[in-house]
């Protein structure tokens, strides 16, 4: 199984570079801590590897099965189904099932039972699956995905998440109960436009719980759900940040505790700038963050940022106190912070 | 950089391009030599071993397949 909690040794690693680790050693079948070293390269990078391994892996048996596909369509389907199922087995369908024609292939699938199908779906080359699972009817997607969450198959429910149908979502969605398989799925979710449309389809009330649960829960699964709310554009991330500002301060600690823990800093002060002026003054003046490393982690993060303007406008909502507290730790970086009535007038649409 | 590195460094890269049956993307020159080889190792081996799951799963399709068929089955499958 693979998420993220497995992975201590990609700790200090982005998110992004974190999935696409996890994606390639999965893809090459080894342990995804072994693969730590790969951290020197940015996300985009190694997925452009994993990207060139997978076709080299699965177009060097093409020629071989596209006989097989040609083969099986001489067939008919409860003939071949039974063949499918006792002599074939599920790695090879999987290869063959890519170069058949999608509504053959969808016709048979429907006919196999759902745990070989499962297994299938596991094996499938990414690329030619596309035509394959978009024209899978719906209440064999809800199968499928029920199957792959109970077996923590959430790299394969990511990629596959990317290819169902949009009126899909909701009902595998609706599928699966378990807010931290959830966050799993969007973590390994292939691209962030899908991620936008899994967050779209959620009931608020759903997304309100998938955050305080991931809020209350481990560091490790607080850093999937950074990356979910970091990963999604514009009013969808406001309604996430919004919905992270608003929850019990317990909640909040624990956020700031784990964000701490994992050294995102860097990635949740963005995301409390798109919170309303009354959350960001909330969160920004928690108690609990007025603590001398915690302090010093947060401007360290600051200065990091490509664009410290939205995160240095926060800076307004701190309380006096809060304030001498943050400027003492910055001169003992020997750092110093801008002052943000400098700045306000710099920032595009504020 | 040491010629002797220089070298193993061409090495690892013509071992990666040859795993990946194209050249690797750009970008990859912020890997030390071994690293560089590590990685070419990684695909290589890991090409190596789905092509082996692969022939295990058609062998053990074949034991299926009536005998007298097995050898024209082989032929196609390339096995």
């Amino acid at each position: 199984m693979a998420t993220v909690e497995t992975t201590a040794e990609l700790t200090g690693l982005s998110l992004a570079q974190r999935a696409e680790i996890i994606k390639l050693a999965r893809l090459c079948r080894v342990d995804d801590a072994s693969l730590a070293w790969l951290g020197k390269l940015d996300a985009p990078l190694i997925r452009a590897l994993r990207e060139q391994a997978t076709a080299a892996m699965f177009d060097a048996d093409r020629k071989r099965f596209h006989n097989m596909a040609t083969a099986s369509r001489l067939l008919p389907i409860p003939i071949l189904v039974l063949i499918i199922e006792k002599v074939i087995g599920p790695l090879i369908c999987a290869r063959v099932c890519g170069l058949v024609p999608a509504a053959r292939a969808i016709e048979i699938a429907e006919k196999l039972k759902l745990p070989f199908l499962v297994d299938a779906c596991i094996e499938l080359d990414p690329r030619s699956a596309e035509a394959l699972i978009a024209g899978f009817p719906k209440h064999l997607i809800v199968g499928i995905a029920r199957e792959l969450a109970k077996r923590g198959e959430y790299v394969t429910m990511g990629r596959f998440i990317d290819l169902i149908a949009l009126d899909a979502i909701r009902p595998v969605v609706d599928a699966i109960s378990d807010d931290a398989k959830l966050l799993h799925i969007a973590f390994f979710a292939e691209s962030t436009e899908r991620l936008g449309d899994i967050v779209e389809r959620i009931p608020p009330q759903r997304l309100s719980d998938v955050v305080l649960h991931a809020a209350t829960g481990s560091s490790e699964l607080w850093a999937e759900a950074l990356a979910l709310i970091f990963g999604i554009d514009g009013a969808l991330q406001q309604k996430l940040a919004s919905i992270t500002g608003e929850l019990p301060e317990a909640a909040l600690n624990n956020i700031v505790r784990n964000t701490q823990a994992i050294g995102r800093w860097d990635v949740l002060l963005p995301i409390v700038a798109r919170m309303t002026p009354a959350l960001q003054k909330r969160v920004i003046n928690l108690p609990v963050i007025q603590d001398n490393a915690i302090l010093a982690d947060i401007i360290r993060a600051v200065f990091r940022l490509a664009d410290i303007r939205p995160v240095i406008l926060l800076l307004a909502h701190l309380d006096p106190d809060a304030r001498a507290k943050l400027d003492s730790v910055a001169r003992q970086l020997g750092l110093s912070l801008p002052d943000p009535a400098l700045l306000a007038p710099l920032i595009d649409g504020r | 950089m040491s010629s002797a590195a220089g070298g193993s460094r061409e090495a690892s890269l013509a071992a990666l391009r040859s795993a990946l049956d194209r050249t690797p993307p750009a970008g990859l020159d912020v890997l030390e030599p071994a690293e560089l080889a590590r990685l070419a190792a990684l695909m290589t081996t890991a090409k190596q071993r789905q092509k082996a799951q692969v022939d295990a799963a058609l062998t053990e399709s074949l034991s299926h397949v009536p005998l007298l068929l097995r050898g024209a089955v082989r032929k196609i499958l390339d096995l």
